[in-house]
């Protein structure tokens, strides 16, 4: 089980450039304005072009060496431009672009709480809840 | 997938570090990692065990004399195979095994200089069933990589995104890698001397459905010799974790991962007719598989056949009977491009996920498939002596445009916040090998033929976004779009719980929306929906309440002795009325165990204080007119329903015994359950204050005698019934029923507080009332007045 926040934006004038600003100011604003951010190509199927965001999260132990894989680099979230195909599936005028994102609640959650287990989120237990 | 380094060489090479290089792969969407084989640490030497003797304090371990050259090292080995005069590979102190460093140790007590290494240790293979015994052509003090003459390389560990078939190979990272070094790819041109045969004499293809299969080429290749593969494609194929078969085979995966394009190779004497047909399959039709298996095939799936029937599962599987063996002389070369949704559909029902079908699934390049059929030609020939016809044979049955894709690069720049001009965007369609002709402001691309993923302008776009890089383009600072911020009031009530039960001491608490079949009946009788392809039998219904889920987090607490706590879950029970699933927001709420270790006074959890704290939320949220009435439950022996006005919006229980054995808890509970969706109908929406009246109140206790039977609810209803809106408060501050008193009586004391808008009142208002009470609740309830 997890938990996810769906984003969409549709409007004109919609760019790549605006959904890289909005995840960026997102980041700074839940890990801090000292996050260093990168965007890499992806593949979702009802986004082109589809990216996924990392945040850099530095290898200064054992533990950050095996969930970056020694890249230092962890993967945030998903996002990219909304398919032209979903517009016109829902027959809106093609003109429009638009972004979309998902990020796991769960994840970030982890991240900014240093939480090592999900399923201390799912047990209820009181002595972790106590905490918050 | 696995990609060489040393192998990628052979198309294109780089100065960059392995680490640069994933960097610069996973930027341009090819997401990898990578890892050294074959580096051995130069401190691993070839030494000799001089004397072996059993440890004194161990049995299964021996101490070991070794020398190598230098020094005389005293090493407690574990390995069953240890003995005298055996030649082994030596970790030397400060050698690296793996990420472990060799240290001067004691084991059991004896000094330990060093450790003797298994090929597994080393990295060699997984052999660990004793230490590495070496052959004589091993020198004292060698040191062991250079004597292995092993290849030291880098593997790449691709994530291939479904989308970029053309990126499994060698070749296809390649064209990847040429992006990233700005340079080009050098394919080899092939040169061989072939036979005076022809293909097309000795086969036939026959196409029966050109969609299934665009094109077949094929290619008879005479007078092999299969056998064991050379030593370099062993390596080769080891290196990205692939078993060696035999030399046709290998060459065979060799080319695919090569080059991208699957092959297969029949046994041309083993099949019957020489005529080749890529068909349908009948019903019911069987073949038996390269992997030992019968399978029946449908009419969904592609057969290459002969003239008795399948031969092989296109794309998927070969057939036993035409499988080449150590007898083969003669091969037939199969290189085509099958349906790539049949294939999908075929490998999945059969569960054969291998990585030809993979490929084939993706998509293959279908300019290529003579191409790959002439680099295999030459292997073959080169490394089993065959001899190769003069011809191919190639079906195109279905022939593949070059696509052309208009491009806008003035709209390509406002899609990416980018300005660039033509000039910039004509190099970038060079980096890509995507040729461009310019014509009215607007580029005409074509797409090169092993990209089947580009199709549209927004693919170009993705395109240029990944080679001119994501993160050079600019992070938008301002965002002048305007937007407001929707809550609807299901949500808002949401907030307003979170708001206002943590700070009445209530965890929020999350379960699983599935449940089991066994705790479908325990909260209510209403039946739920089935989730058709479940994952776990635990998780087969959708919930019908939140309780198991909250229970479920009770008795995990208490078995961790937390011994006073409350819980609350937001979130959709489901009840399967009619075939229409009704989902029902709700608010689940539990009170458990006593705070009985505290100095003052101890502070219970029972039906009667969790009734007060639900009184005190829904007054919170604004709900108007509560009441609760005891009611009769099949689901617990003490219930009270809840209402708003006419509508019962929930329950509040107590445990059983019967429930807290099942969900295992010791300690009392009370739990509730109230409708968000039934409560919100009946929320105050604009609340308003109500003026406080300067005039003081006037209290008055009565104390009756009545019924034991008869709720405080009933009396209190009677009162207010009795009297007008200048009683503003009730409140029973005693409860008595004892011996003195007949058998089914009890005594009720109770204060009535009562206070005018427009004055003071004096003691007539308020006798006048209250005896107009005491008379009412004689008449109705037969009382004593006290």
């Amino acid at each position: 089980m997890f938990h996810q926040i769906e984003g969409l934006y549709v409007d004109n004038n919609v760019s790549f450039s605006d959904l890289k600003g909005v995840m960026e100011y997102f980041s700074k604003e839940y890990f801090g304005q000292d996050v260093k951010v990168r965007f890499r190509p992806s593949y979702f199927p009802f986004t082109e072009p589809s990216a996924e965001m990392d945040i850099y999260w530095g290898l200064n132990s054992e533990s950050d060496y095996r969930i970056t894989k020694g890249t230092g680099w962890l993967e945030i979230l998903g996002c990219g431009m909304v398919d032209p195909e979903v517009f016109k599936n829902v027959k809106y005028d093609p003109s429009l672009t638009g972004y979309a994102f998902g990020i796991g609640i769960e994840r970030i959650a982890m991240l900014k709480y240093g939480i090592t287990d999900i399923r201390l989120l799912y047990e209820g237990d009181i002595r972790f809840l106590r905490q918050f | 997938m696995k990609i060489s380094r040393n192998w990628l060489s052979n198309f294109i090479t780089s100065s960059k570090s392995d680490f640069e290089l994933v960097d610069a792969f996973t930027q341009l969407g090819l997401e990898c990692t990578s890892s050294k084989i074959n580096s051995i640490d130069s401190k691993v030497i070839v030494g000799k065990v001089k004397s072996c003797t059993k440890h004194p304090n161990a049995d299964r371990l021996n101490l070991c004399e070794v020398d190598t050259g230098s020094d005389l090292l005293q090493i407690v080995c574990g390995a069953p195979n240890v003995k005298e005069n055996i030649l082994v590979p030596v970790a030397t102190l400060g050698s690296k095994i793996g990420d472990f460093e060799i240290k001067k140790t004691k084991i059991r007590g004896i000094e330990s200089n060093g450790m003797i290494c298994s090929e597994k240790e080393l990295g060699i293979s997984d052999n660990h069933e004793g230490i590495m015994v070496l052959d004589g052509t091993f020198k004292i003090g060698q040191t062991f990589s250079e004597a292995l003459k092993l290849e030291q390389d880098t593997i790449f560990d691709f994530d291939i995104t479904p989308n970029r078939g053309d990126c499994f190979s060698h070749l296809g990272v390649s064209r990847e890698l040429a992006i990233i070094e700005g340079s080009h790819i050098n394919l080899e041109k092939i040169n061989y001397k072939a036979g005076e045969f022809k293909s097309e004499d000795a086969i036939k293809i026959k196409i029966e459905n050109p969609s299934l299969c665009p094109r077949y080429s094929c290619r008879l290749i005479k007078n092999v010799k299969v056998k064991e593969s050379p030593q370099w494609l062993k390596d080769r194929l080891n290196a990205i974790g692939q078993k060696s078969i035999n030399n046709v085979v290998d060459i065979a995966n060799y080319i695919m991962f090569d080059l991208g394009q699957p092959l297969h190779a029949f046994d041309y004497d083993k099949l019957n007719g020489k005529t080749i047909s890529i068909r349908n399959a009948f019903e019911n039709e069987e073949i038996l598989c390269l992997n030992n298996e019968n399978n029946k095939l449908d009419p969904e799936d592609i057969v290459i056949s002969d003239s008795n029937g399948p031969v092989a599962i296109a794309g998927v599987i070969g057939g036993f009977d035409s499988q080449v063996d150590f007898n083969t002389k003669n091969i037939l070369l199969e290189s085509a491009v099958f349906d790539e949704i049949s294939v999908r559909r075929t490998s999945k029902k059969y569960d054969y996920a291998k990585e030809a079908s993979k490929r084939f699934e993706r998509g293959v390049d279908f300019e290529n498939t003579l191409y790959v059929l002439d680099k295999f030609t030459k292997l073959l020939v080169e490394t089993t002596g065959g001899q190769a016809s003069k011809d191919f044979v190639d079906v195109i049955s279905k022939s593949k445009d070059t696509k052309s894709i208009q491009f806008d690069f003035n709209r390509c720049n406002k899609f990416l916040g980018i300005d660039l001009n033509q000039n910039e965007y004509d190099k970038l369609f060079k980096k890509l090998s995507i040729n461009t002709k310019f014509d009215k402001s607007k580029f005409l691309c074509s797409i090169p033929s092993y990209r089947n993923d580009i199709e549209r302008e927004v693919d170009l776009y993705e395109e240029i976004a990944r080679v001119y890089g994501y993160n050079n383009i600019p992070i938008a600072q301002n965002f002048n779009n305007s937007y407001s911020s929707i809550i609807d009031n299901a949500k808002q009530i949401n907030n307003d719980i979170r708001s206002i039960l943590p700070s009445k001491g209530f965890y929020e608490h999350y379960s699983n929306s599935l449940y089991n079949d066994k705790v479908l009946k325990d909260f209510n009788s209403y039946e739920t929906s089935e989730i058709i392809n479940e994952s776990s039998i635990d998780m087969k219904y959708m919930r019908n309440s939140l309780m198991p889920g909250l229970l479920a987090a009770v008795s995990f607490n208490e078995k961790r002795k937390v011994n006073h706590f409350k819980f609350f879950e937001i979130g959709r029970v489901h009840s399967l009325l009619k075939n229409y699933n009704k989902e029902e927001e709700t608010l689940g709420t539990v009170w458990y165990g006593h705070n009985d270790n505290h100095w003052r006074n101890e502070c219970k959890t029972d039906i009667y204080f969790a009734k007060g704290e639900i009184l005190s939320i829904l007054k919170n949220l604004k709900i108007n007119n509560i009441h609760f009435k005891v009611n009769k439950s099949n689901f617990s022996n003490i219930n009270i329903d809840i209402y708003s006005h006419k509508t019962c919006i929930g329950y509040l229980r107590q445990l059983d015994t019967k429930l807290s054995k099942k969900y295992d808890i010791k300690a009392p509970v009370v739990f509730s359950e109230i409708s968000i969706d039934k409560i919100l109908k009946n929320r105050i929406k604009d609340f308003k204050f109500k003026s406080i009246s300067p005039y003081p109140s006037v209290k008055r206790d009565i104390s009756i005698l009545i019924k034991k039977d008869i709720s405080y609810s009933k009396i209190i209803e009677c009162i207010k019934s009795a009297s007008d809106n200048l009683l503003i408060d009730t409140n029973i501050f005693d409860v008595y029923s004892g011996k003195e008193l007949e058998n089914n009586s009890k005594s009720l004391a109770i204060s009535l507080t009562f206070m005018s808008d427009v004055k003071t009142l004096v003691d007539k208002d308020v006798e006048n009332r209250v005896n107009s009470i005491l008379d009412q609740l004689k008449e109705k309830f037969n009382i004593i007045q006290r």
